[in-house]
């Protein structure tokens, strides 16, 4: 495939990596000479330095040939109308990254087909309805939905008291219809079988029909339904969060810096509390007694603001802390220093891209741990081996796990004597190792 | 004191990346003398054949030694540090092993089989052998020639095409064997680009065989002098070079493809999709061209002017400026018998070469032509302080750091050829002209010189170390100094 990408930024970078290590045509266009030197040296890509939305530019790196144009620059107008031009000077597909409000809504973090681009996408208002989905649950500290939302993939940390401790999985009495997809322990991630034991710290990612998960949550970990949230920052993720969680049933506090950004929030989400002042102010944080409340997100655009806010807000006690960060390399320590989710603009964003850039048959693709495994949506497609063969009889490889069928509309998790039949949309957890595998499960037999 | 610490340590875990490579290009080379042994087989040379099978044999063993030391190798990740280790020691250890057949089939002495394997794979096509025709046997004819032609694209380029998957690595090593200042790739990929620069180089080299065969010569020779040619090596399979053939068309043919080869390869990918005007538009093409067609009409006429008829005069110089220019070193006529203004005028060719991007020796045509607009550049500026100029080839400007690479590259290149004249004249005691060329021939990988080593002469008198000294000129040009004098500084060893 021919990729152009547009812009060298975090997102940029990471794209291009995964691109080039997958063996697709890259182009690389970028304004900064010296940010195009980076990726020239270091991948192998070709390289062009000029503005992104020129026509002139758009040609010279081939855009006509291109199959995908990917404008993810820190300019939303650059990135929209080099997407456009890329379309229109006959790249079969475009997709574009904007990061202001004013081309989306709460509800659309992904918009298809605005201005014929065929994918405009919004992490932050991604991240701000992954936090939604979060607080919404009980005790995860992250949820991903998949099959169009029909199966639910939640991540919890287990705790010293936990009841599922040193027990099998076998023996372990999971709730009807959901498993243990994956789990982490010290950053390294594996997927589990009947005889390996969970111990406490484990993250474990459990998967299930959407409706079951709570009982999930409650079983794994000792969370509750966030009742009343904290949010610090009003910008983008922190509006819309505010939007989305004021109108459930959740009692909303936010915090903004800046006066007057604190006074159009406050006349325009009336059903919530704005505070003006400083997430960091630990004088205000207890007067205003954040240490009850049963979730904490802090989602300003300043990473060290949101990390030692996430951090007063944990010593406070508030069980359940969510920080964003700029920089994804630094995720990591984040934990370690006791943050219970960190979320990045830039992984969503690339996560994104990728996911559309690779389905083919894949219908779309979850990143875990830094792509240490992957959730992949199959579509099983008619003649494909994995179809009319009981599963335990189809030798996987090891480290992928065929967790959720979805047939006719209806999802379930399969058992050993089930069968994929055509035409069924299947959820696969592999690791990085066992995907190439499993997707040549699912193409059509050759002779 | 702070000790420096080395890392030769560090050589032994990097071992199975330096020893896959070279491993993989031995077996190319075991691969291209069996070929050889065929071609003798078919030319009724049994002993050809005997001679070129051991060789290959002992390069297989080689190969495998070095494939079982990197088997474990990622070449996918090959640093660019290591990427300048791999090329040098494959081309050292093609330079070496290339040898091998002359060594075992016609009696060479270590060193004139190592400089004859050198002057082959760099495409030199200085020769230590005074007789050529009887002193080989057929094999032997078409190994020396089969160098030429595997050396002149470039072995390491020809795998970075081949080998899947090589990624940045490939890259990395591309950059390291193919000559001239400017390597933006044709397509993203490296190895798409290497794969049609390897490509454009067989459909040329097939075009004239077919050529030469339809113009009279044997099969045998045609492929031989296409090899010679379109590498622009210079090793012919007669002592009299292409001369010898007596057959204008032949030599008009060869003309033809030597110009050919001195173009950039990479415009031949611009022109299969935006029509043949590409070359009239690329300033370095309209120089090249320009230049070679206006020096060799000033030496025709003074040939006339001579004596000569204009026929011969024309075939003759269009012939010598074309090969000297373009650093093949093929001849149809003995220039040193020319009026000497004509030796002046093909002196310039041994430093400018032809265009970058083409498999051609010397500076390249586009690095001069940096130098020279840089020069009026600096002239205008001393009357006109204020006057905002930007160097350009082309519409395109250069930058100052491209500026400062191509002049410290030709300090490094007007060096080297100084050097190796010191030392020819001081070990050897031959006069000026002689040790001067000797070495400038080499550097450029031009081949035949002036005076002691003009084109009826050969490199047989010099002493053995003198042709190593010489040998390993012609291997820091033809990998343009960078890849083989990192490896002598310290800060490349040096934590």
């Amino acid at each position: 495939m021919y990729v152009v990408v547009v812009g060298m930024g975090e997102v940029g970078r990471h794209v291009v990596r995964e691109l080039a290590q997958d063996g697709h045509d890259v182009v690389v266009i970028d304004r900064d000479a010296l940010n195009v030197a980076a990726v020239e040296d270091a991948r192998d890509v070709g390289t062009l330095v000029g503005y992104g939305s020129s026509p002139s530019v758009l040609r010279q790196a081939g855009a006509s040939k291109a199959d995908l144009v990917v404008a993810v620059t820190d300019d939303d107008e650059v990135n929209l109308v080099a997407a456009r031009l890329g379309l229109d000077l006959g790249a079969k597909r475009a997709i574009a990254r904007v990061q202001g409000e004013h081309y989306s809504t709460a509800r659309l973090g992904i918009h298809y087909d605005f201005m014929g681009i065929d994918v405009v996408l919004n992490p932050r208002i991604l991240i701000a309805q992954e936090i939604a989905q979060i607080a919404r649950s009980r005790g995860a500290i992250a949820v991903i939905g998949l099959a169009g939302n029909r199966v639910e993939m939640i991540q919890v940390e287990l705790p010293a008291t936990s009841k599922m401790l040193h027990k099998t999985l076998a023996n372990l009495q999971l709730p009807e219809q959901t498993l243990i997809a994956a789990v982490v322990r010290e950053g390294e991630l594996f997927v589990p079988g009947g005889a390996d034991v969970l111990l406490a710290g484990d993250r474990v990612h459990v998967l299930g029909m959407a409706g079951r998960m709570k009982r999930v949550g409650e079983q794994f970990g000792e969370g509750r339904e966030a009742r009343r949230a904290c949010i610090v920052g009003g910008g983008v993720i922190g509006s819309t969060l505010a939007r989305i969680l004021g109108g459930s049933d959740v009692d909303i506090m936010l915090m903004e810096r800046d006066r007057a950004k604190a006074e159009h929030l406050a006349e325009e989400l009336p059903d919530i509390t704005v505070i003006h002042g400083d997430g960091t102010d630990l004088a205000m944080l207890e007067e205003e007694a954040v240490g009850d409340f049963d979730l904490f997100a802090a989602v300003t655009g300043d990473d060290e603001v949101n990390l030692m806010a996430g951090l007063l807000a944990k010593r406070m006690g508030v069980p359940r802390t969510i920080s964003t960060a700029k920089r994804p390399d630094h995720t990591d320590i984040y934990r370690q220093l006791g943050i219970d989710t960190v979320l990045s603009p830039r992984t969503v964003a690339s996560e994104n891209v990728l996911g559309f850039v690779r389905q083919s048959q894949v219908q779309s693709i979850t990143l875990l741990e830094h792509g240490q495994a992957e959730v992949i949506e199959l579509l099983a497609s008619k003649g494909s081996r994995v179809t009319g063969t009981p599963l335990k009889r189809l030798n996987l490889p090891r480290g992928a796990l065929l967790a959720c069928i979805v047939s006719g509309g209806e999802a379930r998790v399969p058992s050993g004597h089930d069968q994929i039949r055509d035409g069924d949309l299947v959820v696969v957890v592999a690791t990085a190792a066992a995907r190439t595998a499993i997707e040549r499960l699912f193409r059509k037999k050759v002779l | 004191m702070t000790r420096a610490r080395w890392r030769f340590g560090e050589l032994r875990e990097d071992l199975p990346q330096l020893a896959r490579p070279m491993g993989l290009v031995l077996i190319g080379a075991a691969v291209a003398m069996c070929a050889a042994a065929m071609v003798g087989l078919a030319m009724d040379s049994p002993e050809g054949a005997r001679d070129m099978g051991i060789s290959a044999a002992a390069v297989a063993v080689l190969a495998g030694i070095a494939l079982a030391l990197g088997r474990r190798a990622h070449l996918e990740a090959i640093s660019r540090r290591n990427a300048l280790l791999v090329v040098a020691l494959c081309w050292g250890s093609l330079c070496l092993v290339g040898g091998l057949p002359f060594l075992i089939g016609a009696d060479f002495r270590v060193s004139d089989a190592i400089f004859e394997s050198t002057s082959g794979f760099t495409t030199t096509g200085a020769t230590s052998l005074p007789e050529i025709e009887d002193r080989l046997n057929p094999a032997l004819h078409f190994w020396r020639l089969l160098m030429h032609w595997l050396g002149g694209m470039g072995i390491v380029v020809l795998f970075v095409a081949i080998l899947p998957a090589l990624g940045v690595g490939g890259k990395h090593l591309y950059r390291s064997e193919v000559p001239g200042p400017r390597k933006r790739g044709l397509s993203p990929r490296i190895r798409e680009s290497a794969s049609f620069l390897w490509k454009v180089y067989v459909v040329l080299t097939c075009v004239e065989i077919v050529a030469l065969w339809l113009a009279g010569l044997p099969l045998f020779e045609a492929t031989t002098h296409a090899f010679s040619t379109v590498a622009t090596g210079g090793f012919s399979t007669q002592n009299a070079s292409a001369g010898g053939f007596d057959l204008a068309g032949v030599e008009w043919i060869i003309t033809l493809f030597m110009i050919i080869a001195g173009m950039n390869f990479g415009l031949f990918h611009d022109a299969l999709r935006r029509g043949p005007a590409v070359f009239w538009r690329d300033a370095q093409t309209r120089a090249y061209l320009g230049i070679l067609g206006c020096v060799a009409a000033v030496i025709a006429v003074v040939l006339v002017i001579d004596g000569n008829a204009a026929p011969e005069a024309a075939r003759d110089s269009a012939f010598q400026t074309a090969s000297i220019m373009t650093g093949t070193g093929l001849g149809t006529a003995d220039f040193e018998e020319w009026p000497s203004v004509t030796r002046m005028l093909l002196l310039g060719f041994y430093f400018t070469g032809a265009c970058s991007g083409s498999t051609s020796g010397g500076m390249k045509l586009s690095r001069v032509m940096v130098l020279v607009k840089a020069a009026v550049a600096e002239l205008r500026r001393s009357f006109r302080p204020h006057r905002v100029e930007p160097v350009r080839v082309g519409r395109a400007a250069v930058d100052p750091a491209t500026l400062g690479r191509i002049l410290a590259f030709m300090g490094v290149y007007v060096l080297a050829v100084g050097l190796g004249a010191i030392w020819v004249a001081l070990v050897e005691g031959v006069d000026g002209t002689t040790s001067l060329m000797a070495s400038l021939a080499c550097v450029s990988n031009v081949g035949p010189g002036y005076g002691l080593v003009g084109p009826t002469d050969h490199f047989g008198f010099f002493s053995g170390p003198t042709k190593l000294v010489l040998s390993s000129l012609m291997l820091l040009g033809r990998l343009e100094f960078l890849t083989i004098l990192a490896l002598f500084t310290p800060g490349f060893w040096r934590r």
